[in-house]
């Protein structure tokens, strides 16, 4: 009797039922160290040693206290763009448009720190600065809102609609400060005048760093409890899911994407007055970052959850700070990151098939 | 306005919009597939830097095409295996091809930048070009337009008179039923979204070699996400997509016109046109389908496709 082998070894891909919380953060993690070889490749082939490379931007990143306190600064509107686009994206409303609300926030903050103190010069830091907020993270709600409206009503496509206002957010920004708003006594580039020192957020520890950052943290806490703990937390999760679930749960999709999404304007617009009001001072081509796509790439490295964009954002952070270095030292231009950031998420979302499928080795057929 | 002005700017018009036909006619192939490729920026600028760079430094303005059309599919195809294969949210995907494309060309182009390379020269078609009005704008135009506008006919017969093209619409409109009568719906897939990349590669290639000739570091603006629009616009009918692009060819000669006879909008604002006519495109497109004229995208678009296991 002999037996024969009938066929070869397969690799059947099996659907997951919940892949565990350690692949969750194990698959995300081996996807950035995957686009870190696909860069050390690219280096090499033109030409530049990964090793001096990559110890360039750690040093660049955290080799000093100065640097290390710069990561924190870059880090903060990352914190609030991501998670911006985290929580927009909980809900399926691609929000590609983070960087066009933080300039609206930005522009709105300007528009009070330029102007309210002349009317008020007495006014008082903390109201003015809370007048700022209130003006920026209204604005960046409000526009916004225009993409959720018309996605909610008109179930237009909310991905061109809202990179659509970045574009149109930037020229607005341009026109602003190189007119009405420009500085009449100049500085040798275009923008704003610089606000009186009322309309300063306080920054720490003598650095540029301000205490915009820790209010992101208080933020991601806030979203991260909400979306366990809370009613609205779980509507966003039903309708995020994109089945009939929403409506047979009698949630009132319309109204509550028209409040995700003004969230997420107003976090983003939250990152611009803390850029105009912390860090720069003033309105000037400097507050367009291209935070919109990094923003995108931080939410989903970090799985959506808002606490996950804290330490994402740093990473991020870091890499965007350490790649300054890179310019200064080895003349590689602004591009190198993008490319990096790009590659990260290819490598997440193919990472993604793992988590999706587990993979089973099946033996020949075997007969007798 | 007399006639000449007219004339210049309906010529103006053609030749802005034909980068954007080429990227919607590549977008239409690809969604009519049930793909939603949203990296048309992205593939848009690496073929226009690609296809600059190769005719530069070849002096070959078709080898220049070639690799305008090779880059465009090299991207898409990363796009492709996401989206077809791992099963990758469509949307962030494509967000990614953008943020690498636009990386990758501002990384590599700098040495590019100002350079003068070998450009595509008009040529008349005898006798037609005299025609007034239209002549001057379809018969005086480099072979990269003409080109454009036989495609329209081409792609409507192809989409809707071949088999293959029934393949096609089956295949966007219902994977599983396509499937089950003998269609390959991953090998189409691919298919398309590598044939969109090229097209779409090819419309970046005639800004950088026709249109704006020459390379800058974010040469296309914004274009490709305009495409992506128009491509509901047109409503994923090729000839509807000519008249799309048309008139958006014509804001941008508006808006050079306007800057030419000095009146006193600020140039942001009239830069901000093109945006927010897309907005206004779109918003009306959809409204208009909720009044009940059918509008529909291809019913499987972004959705992803797996066969049930044999086993």
């Amino acid at each position: 009797m002999t037996t024969q082998i009938i066929g070869r070894w397969q690799i059947i891909l099996k659907p997951r039922k919940e892949p565990s919380k350690l692949l969750q953060l194990l698959v995300p993690a081996i996807a950035v160290l995957a686009a870190f070889l696909f860069g050390a490749i690219i280096f090499m082939a033109a030409g530049i040693s990964p090793g001096t490379t990559y110890q360039a931007i750690v040093l660049g990143a955290f080799g000093s206290t100065f640097n290390l306190s710069e990561t924190f600064v870059r880090m903060t509107p990352l914190l609030f763009t991501g998670l911006s686009v985290a929580w927009a994206f909980r809900a399926r409303f691609f929000n590609i448009g983070a960087e066009g609300q933080l300039i609206l926030g930005g522009i709105a903050a300007s528009g009070v720190a330029l102007f309210l103190p002349e009317r008020i010069p007495n006014i008082s830091s903390f109201f003015l600065l809370l007048l700022m907020t209130l003006a920026g993270v209204l604005a960046g709600g409000l526009w916004a809102s225009i993409t959720g409206l018309l996605k909610a009503y008109f179930r237009v496509n909310e991905v061109i609609t809202t990179l659509m206002l970045n574009y149109i957010g930037i020229l607005l920004l341009q026109y602003l400060f190189n007119g009405p708003w420009k500085d009449p006594f100049g500085w040798g580039f275009p923008g704003s005048a610089l606000f009186t020192e009322q309309a300063w957020f306080p920054q720490l520890f003598g650095t540029r760093m301000h205490i915009t950052l820790f209010f992101g943290i208080i933020a991601a806490g806030i979203l991260y409890w909400v979306l366990r703990n809370t009613k609205w937390g779980f509507e966003v999760n039903v309708i995020g899911r994109g089945d009939r679930a929403s409506r047979y749960a009698g949630i009132n999709v319309k109204r509550n994407v028209l409040l995700v999404v003004m969230l997420s304007g107003a976090l983003a617009g939250f990152a611009g007055v803390g850029e105009v009001a912390g860090l720069h001072h003033r309105l000037f081509e400097g507050l367009i970052a291209g935070y919109g796509f990094t923003a995108t790439t931080i939410a989903w490295l970090a799985r959506l959850n808002p606490l996950g964009v804290i330490p994402v954002s740093f990473l991020m952070a870091a890499l965007f700070v350490g790649g300054d270095q890179l310019k200064l030292t080895l003349g590689l231009p602004v591009g190198t990151v993008l490319v990096f950031q790009g590659a990260c998420l290819f490598f997440v979302l193919a990472g993604d098939l793992f988590l999706r499928y587990t993979f089973v080795f099946r033996p020949p057929e075997v007969s007798s | 306005m007399n006639l000449v002005v007219i004339e210049s700017l309906l010529a103006i018009t053609v030749r802005a919009g034909t980068s954007l036909l080429y990227a919607v006619y590549g977008e239409i192939l690809t969604e009519r597939s049930g793909i939603l490729n949203l990296g048309v920026e992205g593939i848009m600028i690496t073929g226009a830097f690609t296809g600059f760079a190769v005719s530069y430094l070849t002096g070959n303005l078709g080898l220049g095409l070639l690799a305008a059309m090779l880059a465009g599919a090299l991207i898409a195809l990363i796009h492709a295996f996401l989206s077809i294969t791992v099963g990758a949210n469509q949307v962030v995907s494509g967000v990614s091809l953008v943020a690498f494309g636009t990386g990758l060309t501002n990384l590599l182009g700098k040495p590019y930048v100002g350079l003068v390379g070998p450009k595509f020269s008009r040529f008349e078609i005898p006798g037609l070009s005299n025609i007034p009005l239209v002549g001057p704008a379809l018969f005086n135009q480099d072979i990269l337009v003409y080109a454009a506008l036989l495609l329209a006919p081409a792609l409507t017969v192809w989409i809707y008179k071949t088999r293959p093209g029934l393949n096609l619409r089956a295949t966007g409109e219902n994977p599983r039923s396509a499937d089950a009568m003998g269609v390959n719906v991953i090998a189409i897939r691919y298919l398309y979204v590598l044939v969109g990349g090229m097209l779409i590669g090819l419309g970046g290639a005639h800004l950088s070699l026709a249109y704006a000739a020459g390379w800058q570091d974010g040469l296309t603006a914004g274009r490709g996400w305009v495409a992506v629009a128009l491509v509901i616009f047109a409503m994923w009918d090729p000839l509807r997509a000519v008249l799309a692009c048309i008139i958006f060819g014509g804001i941008e000669g508006i808006q050079f016109r306007i800057q030419a006879t000095g009146i006193g909008v600020p140039t942001y604002f009239l830069r901000m046109l093109p945006y927010i006519a897309t907005i206004i495109v779109l918003w009306f497109v959809s409204w208009r389908s909720g009044t009940g004229k059918k509008v529909s995208a291809p019913a499987a678009l972004s959705t992803f496709y797996e066969r049930e296991a044999k086993s």
